[in-house]
């Protein structure tokens, strides 16, 4: 199996969790983007273009945060919730929102779709301000009223004067695969899955 | 004059021009030529439809034949062709047919193969499932309508983890399995809560046309209610051909007569070319 892997902190959780589901993993890695190991190749890159990689089929799995697959419109088989990278998804600011207000509430975000989602489920009219990075320097520097983020402890929002008022939603590692890939190579996708799901004994 | 030059493309569309254009001309002269040979009425509706009083650009050919068949003094037309744009929200081509009343589902899958084919020399692999069958257990075993409603989007999502969380919370472990249910296995965990005589049907049908049985297959769009299929050709990781059985989207225009067709995505099979 071609195995998509999200690069950085995740990797790690991701590591720990495939050896103790008794899946020969990686080990130590310095630059390298694929890896052959007890059959499997694992491929890093960025949580979102695993998207579509595994939407095309060119990955036959992957992991990475519900956080980007909430965030894709593409429609992708989710077929496990991992136990690791648990955090949120919250509305953040300096100080509690009015939203009844004359002006409309600016929200900066890298997660527009989900921010745009939650705010039109609860009737309410804002203007999305998409951003790739460091978001918490919008609600402080003025360019917008808050932010919608993953907050894991809540330190870096502490740090800078930021508190988190509204939880959107809980976000955690999932595994996940393309309808096509789990018609095609069914028997090796469901195995992994039950090795995933129903062996770990951590 | 009028200034014409903030005219742009749209996020997402492409132009064909040259050798691109000519594949996919080919691809649907081809298909409208083969489906015509074989006694296929052209049907052409209009791109913009009216859905509740308001304005839509067509999302989908099979509710727009529906919905035009249905009309008074259209009852001859029993096989359609149709060929034309969707917008999904991106725009498609899309070359299907339709037919209703008396169908034989085995010989208008095969042909829809055939035509696929010929067209790329490629073998196609057939998928077939049931969103009837899977109706009627999740009818038997979800009782609340919204929660069945939230459980067949999940199915067609085939959210695993969302179906197991609804399994736990009504104890019916079998509701989780439904997204991953294949072959003769999966059609032994089902055969308890369906009717025997539907579900061999359908096991036949697979087997003779040497399709896979895929229980999970409830079709992409709602209106589907009983033999779903899917067709694959190598190097391609989206169905060339999908379709299925649709008798209730009939009932909606105060029709009752069976009802089924497939579709072909020509981009999809253009690129093979």
């Amino acid at each position: 199996m071609r195995i998509g892997i999200t690069k950085g902190r995740l990797a790690k959780s991701t590591e720990r969790y495939l050896k103790q589901a008794g899946i020969e993993t990686w080990g130590e890695i310095e630059r390298e983007l694929i890896v052959e190991r007890g059959g499997h190749e694992f491929v890093f890159m960025k949580g979102s273009d695993l998207i579509p990689y595994v939407a095309q089929g060119v990955l036959d799995v992957a992991i990475t945060g519900s956080d980007i697959l909430l965030e894709s419109d593409q429609e992708l088989s989710e077929l496990a919730e991992l136990p690791f990278g648990q955090c949120r998804m919250s509305v953040c600011a300096k100080q509690p929102l009015q939203y009844e207000g004359g002006r409309r509430v600016r929200i900066a975000t890298k997660y527009p779709q989900i921010a745009r989602r939650y705010f039109s489920e609860l009737g309410l009219d804002v203007d999305i301000v998409p951003l790739n990075g460091s978001v918490e320097l919008a609600p402080i520097l003025g360019l917008a009223d808050a932010i919608v983020d993953i907050v894991e402890t809540g330190e870096t929002l502490r740090a800078n004067g930021l508190n988190e008022y509204e939880k959107i939603i809980d976000i955690s590692a999932r595994f996940f695969t393309s309808e096509w890939t789990l018609k095609r190579k069914r028997v090796e996708v469901i195995a992994l899955l039950e090795q995933l799901t129903e062996e770990v004994t951590p | 004059m009028q200034s014409f030059s903030t005219i742009r493309l749209k996020s997402g569309a492409t132009d064909h021009v040259g050798k691109s254009a000519e594949r996919l001309q080919r691809v649907i002269r081809q298909l409208e030529d083969g489906l015509h040979s074989h006694d296929y009425t052209r049907l052409i509706t209009p791109l913009i439809e009216e859905v509740g009083g308001r304005e839509q650009i067509r999302m989908d050919f099979t509710t727009s034949v529906a919905r035009a068949l249905s009309e008074r003094g259209r009852e001859q037309y029993k096989k359609v062709f149709y060929s034309g744009s969707v917008f999904q929200p991106e725009e498609k081509f899309q070359v299907g047919f339709e037919e209703r009343g008396d169908i034989d589902e085995k010989k208008a899958i095969s042909l829809a193969v055939e035509l696929v084919e010929e067209l790329t020399g490629k073998k196609v692999t057939l998928s077939i499932g049931d969103a009837g069958l899977i109706e009627q257990l999740l009818a038997a075993h979800v009782k609340d309508h919204h929660l069945r409603e939230q459980v067949t989007e999940m199915l067609r999502q085939r959210n695993v983890i969302e179906l197991k969380r609804v399994a736990k919370q009504l104890g019916d472990p079998l509701l989780g399995k439904l997204p991953i249910l294949f072959g003769r296995e999966g059609a032994e965990l089902i055969l308890p809560h369906v009717d025997e005589e539907r579900l061999n049907q359908v096991i036949a049908l697979a087997d003779d046309l040497q399709a896979d049985l895929d229980f999970g297959q409830m079709g992409l769009q709602n209106y589907y209610d009983g033999v779903t299929v899917h067709g694959f050709i190598d190097g391609v990781p989206e169905p060339v051909l999908i379709g299925g059985r649709y008798d209730r989207l009939y009932e909606q225009f105060g029709q009752e007569q069976r009802a089924f067709g497939i579709g072909f995505s020509v981009e999809r099979l253009a690129e093979v070319l």
